[in-house]
């Protein structure tokens, strides 16, 4: 049985709709639903950065007026014909 | 570490990111001692980075005494992309071996790119003094372009008295067996330098740079960011480059 399982079940238990505490499980649930799901976003994010392996930003200062520009230069030295991962 | 394939996955993923990169090599790109760039006396290099499609490459002193004077000239004729020295003559002659720079068209800017090539002795070529190159040279780069970018091989400490020495530069990308974990920028010129990575027999191409560089409308290099990119299993092998490393790897067999 999972968890869903339980409450669902729970739910057709006496209490009703009008109670208190029915109330006060279903705002738990839906604070729970969304502190969850910001942690699962959250952990995707960094999990894809993760992978990424840089997560470097633009610099702070974005350019400014007419053909300011950013550029990025990716460079390599001593590569020596090397085709394979080493080591 | 490294792999010529991993490092197209990370150049192909700041292409999609940003809105213009520039690939360049800081030099000694062709062969040392492992197939199947030492079989093809450095032909799978130049056609590894044809495919990946880079925009600049310096010649090392490792590439230009390796390689004759004949295979030279056609590693540079194969090469989709310029080839450059401003300070290696063909023997004794006044005669550069290759371009000594390209100015690139980015956006509404000029981009110009000088090649330096570190000093030593070869049978075939003369490399002459990079900080006299760059003084003659960078002048000159600097009338056809407002952004100018030095490509070097002539080493960390060579590369900083350049900075310190040859006004008109914006940036140094630094190659050479001395490596900096941080941008240095030098203050007299507010020159910067990036060099991402250093290598030992067994063990190249395990690193790559990348740079974001801001520049005003005028040119003037405004912001900067760098970091140094371990190439690990955290990417995987670009398949258009895998393959055409097997092919490589199957012919030296």
């Amino acid at each position: 049985m999972t968890k869903n399982d339980k409450d669902a079940r729970s739910g057709t238990e006496p209490a009703t709709g009008d109670s208190p505490n029915v109330a006060r499980r279903d705002l738990f649930l839906t604070i729970g639903g969304i502190v969850l799901y910001t942690v699962l976003a959250f952990g995707v994010i960094l999990a894809m950065n993760a992978r990424a392996g840089f997560a470097m930003q633009w610099p702070g200062t974005a350019p400014q007026g007419e053909n300011a520009i950013n550029i990025s230069i990716v460079h390599s030295n001593d590569t020596w014909g090397y085709t394979d991962p080493c080591g | 570490m490294g792999g010529i394939a991993r490092r197209a996955t990370v150049i192909d993923r700041e292409r999609d990111y940003a809105e213009y990169t520039l690939v360049l090599d800081a030099g000694d790109a062709l062969l040392s001692d492992k197939d199947p760039a030492k079989i093809t006396r450095g032909e799978s290099s130049v056609a590894l980075m044809n495919a990946i499609g880079y925009d600049a490459v310096t010649l090392g002193l490792k590439d230009v005494t390796f390689l004759s004077l004949e295979e030279l000239r056609q590693r540079i004729e194969q090469a989709e992309f310029p080839m450059l020295s401003a300070n290696v003559y063909v023997g004794d002659s006044e005669e550069l071996l290759a371009e000594p720079y390209v100015v690139l068209d980015v956006a509404d800017h000029k981009v110009g790119i000088l090649g330096l090539t570190d000093t030593g002795n070869g049978p075939n070529v003369t490399v002459t003094d990079p900080l006299e190159a760059a003084r003659e040279w960078v002048p000159k780069v600097q009338q056809e372009a407002d952004i100018v970018i030095v490509l070097s091989h002539a080493g960390l400490e060579t590369d900083q008295q350049i900075a310190a020495n040859v006004a008109g530069i914006d940036a140094i990308v630094s190659g050479g067996d001395v490596t900096s974990s941080q941008p240095i920028v030098v203050a007299s010129t507010g020159t910067v330098l990036f060099h991402a990575a250093t290598s030992r027999p067994g063990y190249a191409g395990e690193q790559i740079g990348l740079g974001r560089l801001s520049f005003s409308k005028d040119g003037q290099l405004t912001d900067h960011e760098w970091q140094r990119i371990i190439l690990d299993s955290a990417f995987d092998d670009d398949p258009k480059v895998a393959a055409l490393v097997e092919e490589y790897k199957a012919l030296a067999e």
